[in-house]
């Protein structure tokens, strides 16, 4: 093989694992839990209304309670969310890291307007005697932790 | 009967026959126009990559390439790790598209390399290759992948805790090529880019017979011996026809799997050999001529027949599975008999010439 | 270090990998808590059940008609004699005669017709033959259903028309052959002797038919076409005497199966059925061209012998069952092995 197709080889090469690993940035679906429960950064209180309507991606926004998780599935890494709580409207851009999932989206602290970084967060489930239903209830679940700086 | 017209019918037999069985099943059948059309378009958009794949060894003198069947191995394989990671949308079908390439095109290398070990008898061989390369598909599919080869998502393992589950949904990636430029005409949902990335690979094998490779070829599909000997390298020639057929039912498996939505990991692949080749038959061509309108034909002729046969058995003899059982009749004897007339042509050719050189030689 | 080399190649390297992998496999049961006498009683009421088909490739092979995949007509010849000795109601010794001879019958009609068929495709006639099976096996799905069988063992239940796809032949001759003079050796060893006997005696008869003046007109045609036609030998019609042949063996082999195994397997049932015969004989070191008996005794063993082992070992070791995978990969790999070994030697 001469020197020049080996070159010419290796760069398609190279181009197909830069386009896969592209195509698993821009690809990669995520389990987005968009939650209402109140949380507590830096010692500040975010809590938000009784009700508050959510939509992310401009699909259909759905009514959420004072602690209450949703469920959502996106594909790729950034998406936006649209808030209406009483007549305060927030639309807002973030992105989820591609290795994180299920991926824990803060209502309390978007509308509060905390710093970015605790949008998002890693959500760990609680440990496996509660079923689904009682997590989805938010009685005893604990509070999100949020991302350390 | 005078002699063309006759040489015509028994050339476009299998068509022909086809063609009149569908006509007499669909008046019997009672479906409506209107499902039937949609039903085709549909699997137009399905099917007719994988058949593509089939043009080439054709072309190259290699016959029926029943080996595609490890392609489509392939593409699922590159299916099951998208869906393992998690990729959705149409990233996933490309990259899923992509992981299957390396795989196909050692499974290609393997194919062609053994075929070439058993020349005229290549469709037999790669017949019974498929056999062989599912036993191993198997291997790496209910017993390495959650073992050795590390999956991710618990969900797509079998509860023994390793193997990939009969049935592997394609939730993030359903009919994503499908649904990517919707169009609907009449009341019909037409799916735009899968068409488009039909006529995309059909233009690919129009280029493709113009350069030199595939002068080369389509030579060494006509005449083996004075190919070789005019310098073009038939054995390294025939294993790429076959390697390019590989990759390209890699890629026409990912189209199919995306529509239909579903894995089924054990059996998504088998048939699939026996299908796109009958329909290619049913669509005109033989064993040692095709072309891309004998593609698109057949793929219309065998969903129609596909379609139209249980019903038309339930109709007539009052039992739906006598249709089935006559539509899987159809589709094997309508190889047996392309194969038939392939070999018989053959035949009678070679006692032709083996009749003139002795005339010849008398004389 | 030579004799080793040359006997390998000789004997067959996947031949010789099999063997031992099997020898492996019989050391092994013991240790790991797997019933041997049991096992070895398996395995030959397995050869019995199977042997038959294996002597079907035979003749074919010797002809020059390659490896019959188009076994399935020669099985559904036999499920016919099957069905019809059933409809008939005789049990015992009768109806299993009447099986065997009306599936000679069709047999033997089923035979000429595709031999008639090979013969217009000499050089393509293995790809041919199993597309030939296949579309008579779903073209009798469709006679399975219409045709007017009564027998109510058979049909559907509650007033249905049509074959159940499953049919036992409890109470008609199940194991007639198998039980018949057979002796046991300890609690878990059984000699179906019956079994074998017709196994060796069927294979006795191909023996002399082969030594016989017709056999060995058949075989030179498969020898070599042109010196045989030369002598005056019909090519065609030696070539149509062993698809007969092979095709009746056939009808008579899936008949005996049928009896150790305890049902008759209609409809899909036939679909595949050639693939196994074909393997075994391969396993036994036929090649396409080429087939004795001692191919079919040592071939039908090693096949059966893994076919029966492979899940019991593996099963006591490892907890886990690879059989069916195991299987596909060793008879289509056999197969594969004849399919390319013979361009090397004819080259």
């Amino acid at each position: 093989m001469s020197a020049r197709s080996l070159f010419q080889r290796s760069c398609v090469l190279a181009g197909l694992v830069a386009l896969s690993a592209f195509l698993f940035y821009i690809g990669k679906g995520h389990t987005l839990l968009i939650d209402t429960n109140a949380v507590t950064l830096d010692g500040k209180e975010f809590s938000c209304a009784d009700s508050v309507s959510v939509s992310i991606d401009g699909h259909e926004p759905e009514s959420m309670g004072r602690a209450e998780r949703t469920m959502v599935q996106v594909g790729g890494p950034r998406h936006t969310i649209t808030i209406e709580a009483g007549d305060q409207k927030l639309e807002q851009r973030f992105s989820v890291p591609t290795f994180l999932d299920p991926a824990l989206v803060s209502v309390p602290a978007i509308l509060g307007g905390a710093p970015r970084r605790y949008w998002i967060g890693k959500f760990t489930a609680p440990p496996a005697e509660e079923t689904p239903v009682e997590q989805m209830q938010q009685q005893d679940s604990p509070a999100p932790e949020a991302p350390k700086p | 009967m005078s002699s063309r017209l006759r040489v015509f019918f028994i050339d476009n037999a299998v068509a022909i026959l086809i063609l009149l069985l569908i006509a007499f099943a669909i008046p019997v059948a009672k479906l409506p126009a209107s499902f039937l059309a949609q039903e085709i378009l549909m699997r137009l958009g399905r099917d007719t990559f994988l058949v593509l794949a089939l043009l080439l060894p054709i072309m190259a003198g290699m016959g029926l390439n029943f080996g595609m069947v490890l392609g489509a191995m392939a593409g699922q394989l590159g299916l099951i790790f998208i869906s393992d990671w998690g990729i959705v949308g149409i990233p996933g079908l490309l990259l899923a598209m992509i992981i299957s390439l390396p795989i196909s095109v050692c499974l290609g290398w393997v194919c062609g390399s053994i075929m070439n070990r058993a020349k005229g008898r290549e469709m037999v061989t790669g017949f019974i290759l498929a056999f062989f390369m599912n036993g191993i598909y198997m291997m790496i599919v209910l017993y390495a992948m959650g073992s050795i080869i590390p999956i991710f998502n618990p969900e797509l393992l079998l509860s023994r805790g390793y193997g990939i589950r009969n049935v592997v949904g394609l939730d993030g990636v359903r009919q994503s090529f499908d649904n990517l430029i919707p169009l609907h005409v009449a009341g019909l949902k037409i799916p735009v880019f899968s068409y488009l990335l039909i006529a995309a690979g059909a233009g690919l094998l129009i280029w493709f017979r113009r350069t030199k490779l595939g002068q080369d070829m389509r030579a060494v599909g006509q005449d083996r011996a004075v190919s070789g000997a005019a310098g073009i390298p038939v054995e390294r020639t025939r294993i790429l026809a076959i390697m390019i057929s590989t990759v390209l039912a890699g890629i026409g498996q990912v189209i199919f799997l995306q529509n239909l939505g579903t894995i089924n990991t054990t059996s998504s692949h088998e048939q699939i050999g026996m299908f796109s080749i009958a329909a290619l038959l049913i669509g005109g061509a033989s064993v040692t001529k095709a072309s891309i309108p004998n593609v698109i034909v057949g793929v219309i002729l065998f969903h129609l027949l596909f379609l139209v046969s249980p019903m038309a058995g339930k109709n007539l003899i009052g039992s739906g599975m006598l249709g089935e059982y006559f539509r899987q009749f159809v589709s094997y004897g309508v190889i047996a008999l392309a194969l038939v007339l392939y070999e018989w042509k053959r035949v009678t050719r070679e006692n032709d010439a083996r009749a003139t050189l002795r005339a010849g030689g008398a004389a | 270090m030579e004799a080793v080399k040359r006997f390998t190649a000789d004997f067959g390297l996947p031949r010789l990998l099999i063997t031992v992998f099997l020898l492996l496999l019989f050391s092994a049961a013991p240790m790991v808590g797997v019933n041997l006498p049991s096992s070895l009683s398996d395995v030959l009421i397995r050869v019995g059940m199977n042997g038959i088909m294996v002597l079907a490739m035979v003749p074919m092979i010797q002809s020059g008609c390659g490896l019959n995949f188009g076994l399935s007509l020669g099985v559904l010849a036999g499920l016919l004699g099957a069905t019809i000795s059933i409809e008939s109601g005789r049990v015992g010794l009768a109806g299993f005669l009447i099986a065997i001879v009306v599936g000679q019958v069709f047999g033997a009609l089923f035979g000429f017709g595709y031999g008639k068929l090979l013969n217009r495709v000499k050089g393509g006639e293995m790809m041919i033959a199993t597309y030939v099976g296949f579309s008579s096996v779903m073209a009798m799905c469709i006679a399975w259903v219409v045709l007017p069988f009564k027998s109510p063992t058979m049909i559907w239940g509650y007033g249905g028309s049509g074959l159940r796809t499953t049919i036992s032949v409890e109470g008609f001759w199940r194991h007639i052959l198998d039980d018949f003079l057979a002796f046991h050796l300890g609690e878990n060893f059984k000699f179906p002797t019956g079994a074998v006997l017709v196994f060796l005696l069927v294979a006795v008869l191909v023996w002399v038919f082969f030594h016989l003046k017709l056999g060995t007109a058949v075989t030179a045609v498969g020898l070599n076409a042109t010196y045989a036609k030369a002598s005056g030998i019909s090519i065609n019609r030696m070539r149509i005497i062993s698809v007969m042949m092979s095709t009746m063996l056939g009808a008579l082999g899936i008949v005996v199966f049928q009896q150790s195994f305890g049902f008759i397997q209609l409809y899909d049932g036939p679909l595949y059925m050639a693939f196994p015969a074909v393997a075994a004989i391969l396993i036994g070191g036929a090649t396409v061209n080429k087939a004795t008996l001692a191919n079919v005794f040592i071939g039908t063993l090693l096949y059966q012998g893994i076919l029966t082992m492979t899940p019991e070992v593996f099963n006591a070791v490892l907890k886990i069952d690879m059989s069916d995978v195991i299987r596909v990969i060793v008879s289509n790999g056999m197969i594969l092995y004849a399919l390319t070994r013979t361009m090397k030697v004819a080259k």
